[in-house]
């Protein structure tokens, strides 16, 4: 099952499979992202949607298949796959300035012994700027509010110069004008080439603001151009009797379905 | 009134008592930043006492007493990563349980062998007033050494203990790092150990720290802060020690005890009063 | 902050540190001995007081160790180690009274030679109900026994006359003097005890402090509560069940506990056995002048009339 012919470079997964705790929570998996393409991953709660993520970016191991980015696993490569979590278990009390934070999403070039250059520092202030929060670089991150918290984490994400950036659930519990700058920003980094997959609840953004869906409540249900994706059968078989069919509308309650793995 | 500032060091053994000191208050302060931030303020006192079991089989064997009490050392931090890999247990959990076990299996141990009990950890708690220029040269070696290892490893030990996440996924290795840290401690602790004692180590270990993060904003700022603080405690301390007539150990760690006090009250935006006049300012 | 700013921050406040150390040293010395007096100190009391009747009026000798604190548990403050880097002459017991407070002595620099008072004197064997002794542990309370004091008497003597040459005759003489009031007291220790039978000449201590005592005058050590020399051990069960059977298969009347001792455990086998306990023996340290023991003489005699009073 995979969107366009895939132009390469890009990311392709392979009938990847994930346990977690000894329980199988994705499984065999298999798509085809292009290059520069934006995917929007939905799904119920304990679909699978943060493990998928996790896997990707070598948080969790397969269980079984391959992922590929550009013919080269990605996992712990020098051109890495940046990731941002829903929620960061972080000590927020630590003494960090939001520079450092995003400075070190630069880290992992600058390899173990070498200090930040000017040129990464360079880096860094066009991130900040790019997420309207140069202003705030010298405070501790712990005296922002959730939203700006966000943002620097985000910051950091884009500072890695990744190829491919997964947001995890970004659109939840942000106000309309934060998400409209969040969109804003996935379609700047569409025209510079990055890939980008984010999960989110909003089905509404998912189909109209996304080029791809992909569907998965344990395993990938549909995959493919939204219009593809949100049909009849595919929602009942992700939301199961979560989902109801009026003549126009179909409701989905999306409460309680499961344990996502942490 | 020099001769009040240069009296207490005309005695050699006073110069050695400040040159360990301040090696033993900067190295222990700038480690201490990590201990104070991922709270682990008792491994220094819980290492000081783990040695024990080293100590007694290193006599036993007829080995070397110090050997023995740098393998126990790094064993019992061993085991407190194992214990608290990937949050299995808390890294102060894990600390606890290791502390007592050691101490008694030393305790067990020394009861088998009827001598002076105490002398047999005294041999390894030094203190501060009876360093020997040997003890000297090992500190400072093993200062440089901590200090370097931990300058170069900077951003990583950071990346560690702020984000392990963003680590592993940025293949810095967390884990390992977290050992690294460990080991670095438990080296620090047992020479510094031998050659000051186990209050001065334990309290130098969170003290100034904990000071320093109540007055600066990055961690950097902290490492230097707190060694510093380190440094002035120590000078400090074998003054009033001196004209006192006290011990000099505690004398130290009084000092550097007020310093924290005096931060906690008045530190610039962290203090209790600033807080008050903030919020009294905000309502 | 930048790191290698750091860095070199750090280092020159260490080297500036070192250097001003070094400097200071140069500055001021310890001032200078006065019309020839010796500086002497000894660690313990007991010491300082023997030492005082050889050394007569010629000089005063000092003590390290306060009165009533353990020589191995005290911490010296600067201060006290002053007075030893600037001494003439160290006096310490040796055989391991001193434990970690010699090593601070000898550190504590000043060029003063230490003279272990009681070497030469054989450690004593332990008699059969005591533990046995530790690989390379004598035990060092030899100056419970006043027959052994002349050697401590005899090598301060020596030390002395070798430091204060002019005065070798007047040390002579008082460590003569000296000698004649042990042998004093040794008489006067002997006709205390003779009031004891020897059948009943039981002894239990709470460490091994008095085995020189009880082997000059004829007592049986029945056992100690704490199974060694030191003070800061612990016995385990099955030791003090030996040591509780023993009691009563002994028919030894009483524990004796020293002053500064902690006596909980005593008091617990006492209950049991329903022997005595004495508390307030002395070992190491005299007492202020006013109290029962300013001097080591008064000291053995004081704890002569306890033991024997325990027995009546």
């Amino acid at each position: 099952m995979s969107a366009a012919a895939c132009e390469p470079p890009c990311l392709s997964l392979d009938h990847v499979t994930v346990a977690y705790r000894g329980r199988i929570v994705l499984q065999d998996v298999t798509m085809s992202v292009p290059h520069g393409g934006q995917v929007a991953v939905v799904g119920p709660n304990g679909a699978g949607k943060s493990t998928l993520f996790k896997a990707l970016v070598g948080l969790l191991p397969l269980r079984e298949g391959r992922i590929e980015l550009r013919d080269r696993d990605p996992r712990g490569a020098a051109e890495p796959i940046a990731y941002v979590p829903q929620r960061e278990e972080i000590d927020w009390s630590f003494p960090v300035t939001v520079a450092d934070v995003v400075m070190m999403g630069r880290y992992g070039r600058l390899g173990w012994l070498r200090r930040p250059q000017a040129a990464d520092r360079e880096v860094v202030t066009r991130c900040l700027e790019e997420l309207s929060i140069d202003d705030l670089a010298t405070r501790p991150v712990g005296e922002l509010s959730g939203g700006q918290q966000q943002r620097v984490f985000l910051a950091r994400a884009l500072a890695q110069e990744p190829h491919v950036l997964l947001l995890d659930e970004p659109f939840t519990g942000v106000d309309v004008n934060a998400k409209e700058a969040l969109l804003e920003l996935l379609e700047r980094l569409r025209r510079l080439g990055i890939t980008v997959l984010v999960s989110t609840h909003d089905m509404q953004t998912a189909s109209q603001r996304f080029a791809h869906v992909a569907l998965l409540n344990g395993r990938l249900i549909a995959y493919g151009a939204p219009a593809d994706v949100f049909t009849p059968p595919h929602i009942s078989t992700a939301f199961g009797g979560h989902a109801l069919f009026l003549d126009e509308m179909v409701v989905i309650d999306d409460c309680c379905h499961g344990e996502e793995p942490a | 009134m020099i001769h009040w500032l240069t009296e207490p060091f005309t005695f050699e053994f006073m110069q050695r008592a400040l040159a360990a000191s301040l090696i033993v208050g900067v190295v222990c302060s700038v480690l201490g930043c990590f201990v104070v931030l991922r709270a682990m303020a008792f491994l220094g006192d819980a290492l000081a006492h783990a040695i024990l079991p080293g100590v007694a089989i290193a006599y036993l064997l007829g080995a070397n007493l110090l050997a023995g009490a740098l393998i126990a050392a790094v064993l019992v931090a061993s085991f407190i990563g194992l214990f608290s890999r990937k949050g299995a247990v808390k890294e102060d959990t894990a600390i606890g349980i290791l502390f007592a076990a050691a101490l008694a299996l030393g305790v067990v141990l020394i009861s088998t062998v009827r001598s002076y009990a105490t002398d047999l950890t005294h041999i390894l708690f030094g203190n501060v007033l009876g360093v020997s220029p040997g003890d000297l040269w090992v500190t400072a070696i093993l200062a440089v050494a901590v200090l370097a290892t931990v300058m170069l490893l900077y951003k990583e030990l950071l990346l560690a203990s702020f984000d392990p996440v963003l680590a592993h996924t940025l293949g810095r290795r967390p884990e390992l790092l977290r050992f690294v840290m460990l080991f670095l401690l438990a080296f620090t602790v047992v020479v510094s150990l031998q050659t000051v004692g186990v209050g001065l180590v334990a309290a130098m270990l969170v003290t100034p720290a904990a000071t320093a993060y109540l007055l600066t904003r990055r961690l950097a700022a902290m490492m230097a802060v707190a060694a510093a603080l380190g440094a002035a405690c120590s000078v400090a301390g074998l003054y009033l020690s001196y004209y006192l007539n006290v011990a000099s150990g505690a004398a130290v760690v009084l000092v550097a005890t007020a310093l924290f006090l005096a931060a906690f009250v008045a530190a610039p935006h962290r203090g209790l009063l600033a807080r008050r006049l903030a919020r009294r300012g905000a309502a | 902050m930048s790191r290698l700013g750091a860095l070199g921050a750090l280092g020159i406040f260490l080297f500036g540190a070192a250097a001003a150390t070094a400097a200071l040293a140069g500055c001021g010395s310890s001032a200078a001995a006065d019309g020839g007096a010796l500086r002497v100190v000894a660690t313990e009391s007991f010491l300082a007081d023997i030492a005082q009747n050889v050394a007569g009026e010629r000089f005063t000798v000092d003590t390290l160790v306060p009165l009533g604190a353990d020589p191995h548990a005290f911490e010296p403050a600067p201060r006290d180690l002053a007075l030893v880097a600037d001494a003439d002459l160290v006096i310490a017991n040796g055989g391991g009274l001193e434990g970690p407070l010699l090593d601070l002595v000898k550190n504590a620099g000043g060029s003063a030679p230490i003279v272990e008072a009681s070497a030469g004197l054989r450690g004593r064997t332990p008699q059969p109900g005591e533990p046995p002794p530790a690989a390379g542990q004598t035990d060092p309370h030899f100056w419970l026994d006043p027959e052994l004091v002349k050697t401590y008497v005899a090598a301060m003597r020596d030390a002395f006359a070798q430091a204060d040459p002019a005065g070798a005759e007047v040390y002579a003489a008082n460590a003569a003097a000296y000698e004649q009031k042990l042998d004093d007291l040794d008489a006067w220790i002997e006709a205390q005890v003779a009031e004891i039978p020897p059948a009943e000449r039981k002894l239990v201590m709470n460490h091994a402090s008095h085995g020189y005592f009880a082997d000059r005058y004829g007592f049986q050590v029945v056992g100690t509560v704490i199974p060694g020399v030191g003070t800061s051990e612990s016995p385990t069960a099955q030791q003090l069940g030996e040591l509780t059977r023993a009691i009563r298969d002994s028919g030894a009347r009483a524990i004796f506990v020293e002053t500064d001792e902690n006596p909980e455990l005593a008091r617990q086998i006492a209950a049991e056995t329903g022997v005595e306990v004495v508390t307030d023996l002395l070992d190491h340290s005299l007492t202020p002048a006013d109290g029962v023991a300013p001097t080591y003489i008064d000291m053995m005699k004081f704890d002569t009339q306890r033991i024997v009073e325990a027995f009546r």
